[in-house]
Protein backbone atom coordinates (compact mmCIF):
# COMPACT_ATOMS: atom_id res chain seq x y z
CA UNK A 1 0.00 0.00 0.00
CA UNK A 2 2.37 2.47 1.24
CA UNK A 3 5.31 3.57 -1.85
CA UNK A 4 8.77 2.64 -0.53
CA UNK A 5 10.14 6.37 0.05
CA UNK A 6 7.01 7.12 2.18
CA UNK A 7 8.33 6.98 5.38
CA UNK A 8 11.91 7.46 5.15
CA UNK A 9 11.67 10.82 6.74
CA UNK A 10 14.20 13.23 4.89
CA UNK A 11 12.93 16.29 3.19
CA UNK A 12 16.24 16.53 0.89
CA UNK A 13 13.85 14.40 -1.72
CA UNK A 14 10.59 15.75 -0.57
CA UNK A 15 9.12 15.88 -4.28
CA UNK A 16 8.83 12.00 -4.16
CA UNK A 17 7.18 12.46 -0.38
CA UNK A 18 4.93 14.61 -1.10
CA UNK A 19 1.47 15.73 -2.73
CA UNK A 20 -0.10 18.78 -3.86
CA UNK A 21 -3.64 18.97 -2.99
CA UNK A 22 -5.55 21.80 -5.65
CA UNK A 23 -9.15 22.13 -4.71
CA UNK A 24 -11.34 23.37 -7.62
CA UNK A 25 -14.67 24.53 -8.24
CA UNK A 26 -14.89 25.62 -11.81
CA UNK A 27 -11.52 26.08 -12.76
CA UNK A 28 -11.45 24.63 -15.90
CA UNK A 29 -9.37 28.19 -17.08
CA UNK A 30 -6.90 28.34 -14.77
CA UNK A 31 -5.96 24.77 -13.38
CA UNK A 32 -4.50 23.68 -17.02
CA UNK A 33 -1.48 26.28 -16.46
CA UNK A 34 -1.16 25.67 -12.89
CA UNK A 35 -0.87 21.97 -13.71
CA UNK A 36 1.56 22.57 -16.30
CA UNK A 37 3.51 25.12 -14.38
CA UNK A 38 4.06 22.07 -11.11
CA UNK A 39 5.12 20.12 -13.92
CA UNK A 40 7.59 22.24 -15.03
CA UNK A 41 9.14 22.77 -11.37
CA UNK A 42 8.53 19.66 -9.83
CA UNK A 43 8.40 16.58 -12.61
CA UNK A 44 8.14 13.66 -10.03
CA UNK A 45 6.09 15.51 -7.63
CA UNK A 46 2.62 13.66 -7.13
CA UNK A 47 -0.62 15.94 -7.51
CA UNK A 48 -4.42 15.33 -6.87
CA UNK A 49 -7.35 17.95 -8.04
CA UNK A 50 -10.28 17.83 -5.48
CA UNK A 51 -13.08 18.59 -7.55
CA UNK A 52 -15.72 20.27 -5.76
CA UNK A 53 -18.66 19.18 -8.02
CA UNK A 54 -17.95 22.13 -10.86
CA UNK A 55 -20.34 22.58 -13.50
CA UNK A 56 -17.51 22.83 -16.06
CA UNK A 57 -14.62 20.28 -17.58
CA UNK A 58 -12.61 21.15 -14.35
CA UNK A 59 -12.10 16.85 -13.82
CA UNK A 60 -11.64 16.53 -17.36
CA UNK A 61 -8.84 19.66 -17.62
CA UNK A 62 -6.85 17.78 -14.67
CA UNK A 63 -7.00 14.19 -15.86
CA UNK A 64 -5.85 15.82 -19.43
CA UNK A 65 -2.95 17.20 -17.37
CA UNK A 66 -1.68 14.04 -15.54
CA UNK A 67 -3.18 14.83 -12.26
CA UNK A 68 -5.00 12.56 -10.30
CA UNK A 69 -8.31 13.50 -9.23
CA UNK A 70 -10.78 13.45 -6.24
CA UNK A 71 -14.57 13.44 -7.52
CA UNK A 72 -16.41 14.79 -5.18
CA UNK A 73 -20.29 13.61 -6.09
CA UNK A 74 -21.68 16.54 -4.20
CA UNK A 75 -20.70 20.40 -3.35
CA UNK A 76 -18.91 20.42 0.10
CA UNK A 77 -17.70 23.77 -0.21
CA UNK A 78 -13.90 24.38 0.35
CA UNK A 79 -13.81 22.10 3.91
CA UNK A 80 -15.01 18.98 2.65
CA UNK A 81 -13.09 19.12 -0.53
CA UNK A 82 -9.27 19.92 1.59
CA UNK A 83 -10.54 17.20 3.48
CA UNK A 84 -10.81 14.74 1.30
CA UNK A 85 -7.32 15.58 0.44
CA UNK A 86 -5.78 15.22 3.06
CA UNK A 87 -7.23 11.66 4.38
CA UNK A 88 -6.50 10.83 0.47
CA UNK A 89 -2.75 11.75 0.72
CA UNK A 90 -2.62 10.02 4.07
CA UNK A 91 -4.33 7.14 3.57
CA UNK A 92 -1.45 7.23 0.49
CA UNK A 93 1.04 7.53 3.11
CA UNK A 94 2.59 10.19 1.74
CA UNK A 95 4.24 12.72 4.23
CA UNK A 96 4.08 16.25 3.31
CA UNK A 97 0.62 17.57 1.76
CA UNK A 98 0.81 20.79 -0.10
CA UNK A 99 -1.89 22.83 -0.76
CA UNK A 100 -1.87 25.33 -3.87
CA UNK A 101 -5.47 27.36 -5.19
CA UNK A 102 -6.74 26.63 -8.22
CA UNK A 103 -7.16 29.85 -9.42
CA UNK A 104 -3.31 30.18 -9.54
CA UNK A 105 -2.84 32.80 -6.58
CA UNK A 106 -0.30 30.35 -5.65
CA UNK A 107 3.15 30.30 -7.29
CA UNK A 108 4.33 26.48 -7.50
CA UNK A 109 7.98 27.85 -7.53
CA UNK A 110 7.39 29.00 -3.83
CA UNK A 111 6.79 25.28 -2.25
CA UNK A 112 10.38 25.31 -1.35
CA UNK A 113 10.30 28.34 0.71
CA UNK A 114 7.61 26.52 2.73
CA UNK A 115 9.54 23.76 3.49
CA UNK A 116 12.46 25.53 4.18
CA UNK A 117 10.27 27.23 6.85
CA UNK A 118 9.39 23.42 8.10
CA UNK A 119 12.72 22.61 8.25
CA UNK A 120 13.74 25.19 10.28
CA UNK A 121 10.99 25.78 12.68
CA UNK A 122 10.23 22.09 13.09
CA UNK A 123 6.37 23.03 12.76
CA UNK A 124 3.60 20.37 11.37
CA UNK A 125 2.46 23.30 9.06
CA UNK A 126 3.85 26.11 7.46
CA UNK A 127 1.17 28.93 5.74
CA UNK A 128 2.69 31.18 2.96
CA UNK A 129 2.02 34.37 3.78
CA UNK A 130 1.60 37.37 1.37
CA UNK A 131 2.20 39.87 4.20
CA UNK A 132 5.73 38.71 5.17
CA UNK A 133 6.34 38.39 2.01
CA UNK A 134 8.11 41.27 -0.16
CA UNK A 135 5.76 40.86 -2.60
CA UNK A 136 2.84 43.45 -3.84
CA UNK A 137 -0.53 42.68 -2.17
CA UNK A 138 -3.23 44.24 -4.12
CA UNK A 139 -6.35 44.27 -1.52
CA UNK A 140 -9.24 46.55 -0.90
CA UNK A 141 -9.11 49.04 1.82
CA UNK A 142 -12.59 46.67 3.73
CA UNK A 143 -10.48 43.21 2.94
CA UNK A 144 -7.79 44.51 5.03
CA UNK A 145 -9.18 45.89 8.00
CA UNK A 146 -11.08 42.39 7.99
CA UNK A 147 -7.91 40.62 7.62
CA UNK A 148 -5.87 42.80 10.28
CA UNK A 149 -8.81 42.18 12.65
CA UNK A 150 -9.09 38.27 12.12
CA UNK A 151 -5.12 38.33 12.22
CA UNK A 152 -5.21 40.14 15.71
CA UNK A 153 -7.99 37.45 17.05
CA UNK A 154 -6.31 34.18 15.50
CA UNK A 155 -2.90 35.48 16.86
CA UNK A 156 -4.46 35.39 20.34
CA UNK A 157 -5.84 32.21 20.45
CA UNK A 158 -2.81 30.38 18.69
CA UNK A 159 -0.84 32.36 21.38
CA UNK A 160 1.60 33.71 18.56
CA UNK A 161 1.29 35.87 15.51
CA UNK A 162 -0.17 34.77 12.26
CA UNK A 163 -0.21 37.50 9.67
CA UNK A 164 -2.05 35.94 7.08
CA UNK A 165 -4.74 34.02 9.02
CA UNK A 166 -6.83 33.70 5.03
CA UNK A 167 -3.40 32.15 3.42
CA UNK A 168 -5.03 28.81 1.78
CA UNK A 169 -1.24 28.17 0.68
CA UNK A 170 0.01 25.32 3.27
CA UNK A 171 2.41 22.60 3.93
CA UNK A 172 1.17 20.10 5.85
CA UNK A 173 3.62 16.92 7.74
CA UNK A 174 2.07 13.52 7.74
CA UNK A 175 0.90 14.04 11.51
CA UNK A 176 -0.81 16.99 10.58
CA UNK A 177 -2.85 14.93 7.76
CA UNK A 178 -3.99 13.06 10.16
CA UNK A 179 -5.07 15.26 12.22
CA UNK A 180 -6.84 16.83 9.79
CA UNK A 181 -8.64 13.53 7.55
CA UNK A 182 -10.36 13.20 11.64
CA UNK A 183 -11.24 16.48 11.95
CA UNK A 184 -11.64 20.14 9.21
CA UNK A 185 -13.63 22.77 9.64
CA UNK A 186 -16.31 23.05 6.92
CA UNK A 187 -17.21 26.69 6.06
CA UNK A 188 -14.10 29.01 5.65
CA UNK A 189 -11.44 26.67 7.23
CA UNK A 190 -8.32 28.48 7.30
CA UNK A 191 -8.40 30.55 10.20
CA UNK A 192 -10.12 27.85 12.43
CA UNK A 193 -8.06 25.25 11.24
CA UNK A 194 -4.83 27.02 12.76
CA UNK A 195 -6.47 28.15 15.96
CA UNK A 196 -7.78 24.11 15.89
CA UNK A 197 -3.70 22.84 15.19
CA UNK A 198 -2.74 25.38 17.97
CA UNK A 199 -5.01 23.99 20.72
CA UNK A 200 -3.87 20.27 20.44
CA UNK A 201 -0.58 21.03 20.30
CA UNK A 202 0.78 20.95 16.76
CA UNK A 203 2.98 23.81 15.79
CA UNK A 204 2.18 26.17 12.87
CA UNK A 205 4.11 28.55 11.53
CA UNK A 206 4.42 31.15 8.67
CA UNK A 207 6.91 31.47 5.69
CA UNK A 208 6.90 34.41 3.24
CA UNK A 209 5.78 34.02 0.00
CA UNK A 210 5.12 36.36 -2.61
CA UNK A 211 1.34 35.77 -4.27
CA UNK A 212 0.27 36.56 -7.42
CA UNK A 213 -2.90 38.25 -8.78
CA UNK A 214 -5.58 34.95 -9.15
CA UNK A 215 -5.20 33.64 -12.89
CA UNK A 216 -9.19 33.08 -13.29
CA UNK A 217 -12.65 32.71 -11.78
CA UNK A 218 -13.32 34.78 -8.72
CA UNK A 219 -12.99 34.73 -5.06
CA UNK A 220 -15.02 32.61 -2.96
CA UNK A 221 -15.74 35.59 -0.61
CA UNK A 222 -17.42 38.16 -2.44
CA UNK A 223 -18.65 41.61 -0.87
CA UNK A 224 -22.11 40.19 0.19
CA UNK A 225 -20.65 37.16 2.02
CA UNK A 226 -17.50 39.18 3.60
CA UNK A 227 -19.51 39.73 7.05
CA UNK A 228 -21.22 36.91 7.03
CA UNK A 229 -17.42 35.06 6.68
CA UNK A 230 -16.16 37.41 9.58
CA UNK A 231 -19.16 36.58 11.44
CA UNK A 232 -18.77 32.69 11.14
CA UNK A 233 -14.80 32.31 11.77
CA UNK A 234 -15.56 34.49 14.85
CA UNK A 235 -17.98 32.48 16.31
CA UNK A 236 -16.14 29.00 15.24
CA UNK A 237 -12.98 30.95 17.01
CA UNK A 238 -15.09 31.56 20.23
CA UNK A 239 -16.45 28.08 20.25
CA UNK A 240 -13.18 25.81 19.34
CA UNK A 241 -11.81 27.93 22.63
CA UNK A 242 -14.68 26.59 24.81
CA UNK A 243 -14.19 22.67 23.40
CA UNK A 244 -12.61 20.49 25.63
CA UNK A 245 -8.77 19.06 23.60
CA UNK A 246 -9.65 16.10 22.51
CA UNK A 247 -6.67 13.60 24.09
CA UNK A 248 -6.90 11.08 20.84
CA UNK A 249 -5.87 13.81 18.56
CA UNK A 250 -3.56 15.92 20.22
CA UNK A 251 -0.50 15.60 18.59
CA UNK A 252 1.24 13.55 21.47
CA UNK A 253 -1.07 10.62 20.52
CA UNK A 254 -0.63 10.68 16.74
CA UNK A 255 2.67 11.72 16.46
CA UNK A 256 3.29 8.00 18.65
CA UNK A 257 1.19 6.30 15.85
CA UNK A 258 3.22 7.74 13.21
CA UNK A 259 6.47 6.43 14.68
CA UNK A 260 5.17 2.99 15.22
CA UNK B 1 -60.07 35.08 14.71
CA UNK B 2 -62.80 34.66 12.29
CA UNK B 3 -60.26 35.07 9.26
CA UNK B 4 -57.89 32.38 11.04
CA UNK B 5 -60.75 29.85 11.21
CA UNK B 6 -61.67 30.56 7.28
CA UNK B 7 -58.33 30.32 6.57
CA UNK B 8 -58.02 27.03 8.92
CA UNK B 9 -60.99 25.52 6.89
CA UNK B 10 -60.14 26.33 3.79
CA UNK B 11 -56.05 25.07 4.34
CA UNK B 12 -57.23 21.42 5.06
CA UNK B 13 -60.24 21.21 2.87
CA UNK B 14 -57.76 22.22 0.27
CA UNK B 15 -54.97 20.18 1.11
CA UNK B 16 -57.63 16.75 1.25
CA UNK B 17 -58.74 17.74 -2.15
CA UNK B 18 -54.94 18.01 -3.19
CA UNK B 19 -55.08 14.34 -2.19
CA UNK B 20 -58.21 13.42 -3.96
CA UNK B 21 -59.77 12.51 -0.60
CA UNK B 22 -63.21 13.89 -1.26
CA UNK B 23 -65.06 12.80 2.38
CA UNK B 24 -61.95 13.98 4.05
CA UNK B 25 -62.16 17.11 1.80
CA UNK B 26 -65.75 17.62 2.71
CA UNK B 27 -65.57 17.04 6.03
CA UNK B 28 -62.75 19.48 6.48
CA UNK B 29 -65.25 22.18 4.25
CA UNK B 30 -68.21 21.12 6.52
CA UNK B 31 -66.32 21.03 10.08
CA UNK B 32 -64.55 24.62 8.81
CA UNK B 33 -67.90 26.22 8.09
CA UNK B 34 -69.56 25.28 11.49
CA UNK B 35 -66.14 26.53 13.26
CA UNK B 36 -67.05 29.95 11.30
CA UNK B 37 -70.64 29.71 11.77
CA UNK B 38 -69.88 28.97 15.99
CA UNK B 39 -66.93 31.25 16.02
CA UNK B 40 -69.12 34.53 14.63
CA UNK B 41 -71.85 33.39 16.89
CA UNK B 42 -74.49 32.71 14.43
CA UNK B 43 -75.03 29.07 15.53
CA UNK B 44 -78.67 28.80 16.84
CA UNK B 45 -78.78 27.86 20.49
CA UNK B 46 -75.69 28.84 21.66
CA UNK B 47 -76.78 32.56 22.83
CA UNK B 48 -74.13 34.57 23.02
CA UNK B 49 -73.05 34.42 26.60
CA UNK B 50 -72.56 31.01 26.41
CA UNK B 51 -69.71 31.65 23.95
CA UNK B 52 -66.59 34.09 26.13
CA UNK B 53 -63.53 34.50 24.43
CA UNK B 54 -61.69 31.86 25.88
CA UNK B 55 -64.20 29.33 25.12
CA UNK B 56 -63.29 30.46 21.10
CA UNK B 57 -60.01 30.01 22.15
CA UNK B 58 -60.64 26.40 23.23
CA UNK B 59 -62.00 25.92 20.39
CA UNK B 60 -59.33 26.84 18.22
CA UNK B 61 -56.83 25.41 19.94
CA UNK B 62 -58.59 22.09 20.46
CA UNK B 63 -58.78 21.91 16.50
CA UNK B 64 -55.15 22.55 16.49
CA UNK B 65 -53.30 20.49 18.35
CA UNK B 66 -55.77 17.77 16.66
CA UNK B 67 -54.51 18.61 13.26
CA UNK B 68 -50.81 18.52 14.60
CA UNK B 69 -51.60 14.95 15.99
CA UNK B 70 -53.58 13.67 13.40
CA UNK B 71 -50.56 15.07 10.36
CA UNK B 72 -47.89 13.91 12.40
CA UNK B 73 -49.10 9.87 12.93
CA UNK B 74 -50.45 10.07 9.49
CA UNK B 75 -47.25 11.32 8.14
CA UNK B 76 -45.25 8.33 10.05
CA UNK B 77 -48.27 5.64 8.55
CA UNK B 78 -47.40 6.71 5.04
CA UNK B 79 -43.66 6.51 6.02
CA UNK B 80 -43.04 10.23 5.21
CA UNK B 81 -41.57 11.01 8.50
CA UNK B 82 -39.42 8.84 11.20
CA UNK B 83 -40.87 7.92 14.29
CA UNK B 84 -37.85 10.11 16.36
CA UNK B 85 -39.18 12.89 14.35
CA UNK B 86 -42.68 12.75 14.73
CA UNK B 87 -42.21 12.57 18.71
CA UNK B 88 -41.81 16.05 19.03
CA UNK B 89 -44.80 17.05 17.06
CA UNK B 90 -46.87 14.71 19.46
CA UNK B 91 -45.78 16.11 22.50
CA UNK B 92 -46.32 19.75 20.96
CA UNK B 93 -50.19 18.53 19.95
CA UNK B 94 -50.68 16.88 23.15
CA UNK B 95 -49.77 19.88 25.61
CA UNK B 96 -51.91 22.48 23.26
CA UNK B 97 -54.50 19.50 23.37
CA UNK B 98 -54.06 20.02 27.32
CA UNK B 99 -54.73 23.28 27.49
CA UNK B 100 -57.80 23.25 25.53
CA UNK B 101 -59.14 20.25 27.59
CA UNK B 102 -58.47 21.66 31.15
CA UNK B 103 -57.98 25.42 30.46
CA UNK B 104 -58.66 26.32 34.19
CA UNK B 105 -56.04 23.60 35.90
CA UNK B 106 -53.81 24.47 33.53
CA UNK B 107 -54.84 28.19 33.97
CA UNK B 108 -54.00 28.05 37.59
CA UNK B 109 -51.24 26.20 37.92
CA UNK B 110 -49.45 28.48 35.67
CA UNK B 111 -50.89 31.54 37.05
CA UNK B 112 -49.57 30.44 40.24
CA UNK B 113 -46.38 30.05 38.28
CA UNK B 114 -45.95 32.73 36.15
CA UNK B 115 -49.01 35.14 36.42
CA UNK B 116 -49.85 34.24 32.75
CA UNK B 117 -53.09 34.95 31.36
CA UNK B 118 -54.75 31.84 29.06
CA UNK B 119 -53.79 33.51 25.88
CA UNK B 120 -50.44 34.31 26.93
CA UNK B 121 -49.65 30.83 27.84
CA UNK B 122 -50.80 29.32 24.74
CA UNK B 123 -48.48 31.52 22.66
CA UNK B 124 -45.80 30.75 24.72
CA UNK B 125 -46.07 27.15 25.12
CA UNK B 126 -46.69 26.83 21.14
CA UNK B 127 -43.43 28.97 20.12
CA UNK B 128 -41.64 26.96 22.86
CA UNK B 129 -42.18 23.99 21.24
CA UNK B 130 -42.00 25.17 17.89
CA UNK B 131 -38.47 26.46 18.82
CA UNK B 132 -37.74 23.18 20.11
CA UNK B 133 -38.77 21.49 17.12
CA UNK B 134 -36.74 23.46 14.40
CA UNK B 135 -33.65 23.74 16.96
CA UNK B 136 -34.11 19.41 16.64
CA UNK B 137 -34.12 20.02 12.97
CA UNK B 138 -30.59 22.00 12.91
CA UNK B 139 -29.07 19.45 14.58
CA UNK B 140 -30.41 16.62 12.24
CA UNK B 141 -29.83 18.59 9.44
CA UNK B 142 -26.42 19.01 10.13
CA UNK B 143 -25.70 15.18 11.18
CA UNK B 144 -27.32 14.22 7.69
CA UNK B 145 -25.32 16.86 5.89
CA UNK B 146 -21.86 15.53 7.88
CA UNK B 147 -22.82 11.86 6.77
CA UNK B 148 -23.53 13.23 3.58
CA UNK B 149 -19.95 14.83 3.33
CA UNK B 150 -17.87 11.19 4.76
CA UNK B 151 -19.83 9.47 1.95
CA UNK B 152 -18.67 11.98 -0.32
CA UNK B 153 -14.87 12.04 0.47
CA UNK B 154 -14.80 8.27 0.50
CA UNK B 155 -16.31 7.29 -2.42
CA UNK B 156 -13.86 9.82 -3.90
CA UNK B 157 -11.17 8.32 -2.92
CA UNK B 158 -12.58 5.37 -3.47
CA UNK B 159 -12.74 5.97 -7.27
CA UNK B 160 -9.70 7.47 -8.24
CA UNK B 161 -8.46 4.00 -6.62
CA UNK B 162 -10.65 2.08 -8.44
CA UNK B 163 -9.35 4.12 -11.74
CA UNK B 164 -5.84 3.32 -10.86
CA UNK B 165 -6.22 -0.55 -10.16
CA UNK B 166 -8.03 -0.39 -13.71
CA UNK B 167 -5.00 0.75 -15.21
CA UNK B 168 -2.80 -1.38 -13.51
CA UNK B 169 -4.97 -4.51 -13.98
CA UNK B 170 -5.09 -6.10 -17.93
CA UNK B 171 -8.49 -5.55 -19.37
CA UNK B 172 -10.36 -8.61 -18.40
CA UNK B 173 -11.26 -11.15 -21.62
CA UNK B 174 -14.69 -10.45 -23.08
CA UNK B 175 -16.64 -12.86 -21.90
CA UNK B 176 -18.08 -15.57 -25.28
CA UNK B 177 -21.40 -15.99 -24.27
CA UNK B 178 -23.75 -13.00 -22.49
CA UNK B 179 -26.06 -14.14 -19.54
CA UNK B 180 -28.99 -15.57 -20.69
CA UNK B 181 -31.37 -12.59 -19.39
CA UNK B 182 -29.68 -9.82 -20.90
CA UNK B 183 -31.39 -9.35 -24.62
Amino acid sequence: MLPPYARDGKMENWTQQSIVLIPAFNEEASLGPLLDEVAEHFPDLAVAVINDCSADGTAAVARAHGAMVLDLPCNLGIGGAMQTGFAFASSRGFRYAIRLDGDGQHPPAEIPQLFATMRQTGADVVIGSRFLGSGTVTSSRWRSVGIGVLSTLLSYACRQRITDPTSGFQLVNAVALRFFSATYPADYPEPESLALLTRQGYGVAEAPVAFRLRQGGCSSIGKRTAFYYALTVVMALLVDRARAVNPRLARKALAGEEAR
Amino acid sequence: MLGGALVLASVFAFVALRKRNRWLASLGLLGGVALVLFLSGLTPGLTAAHVTMEFKLRVVTGLLSFLMLVAALEAVRRTQMHERYALLWVATGLVILLFALYPTTVLVWLQRLTGMQYVTAIVIVIFAFLLLVSFHFSIMLSRARDDAARLARRLAILEQRLLEVERATPPAPPTARRPPDTP
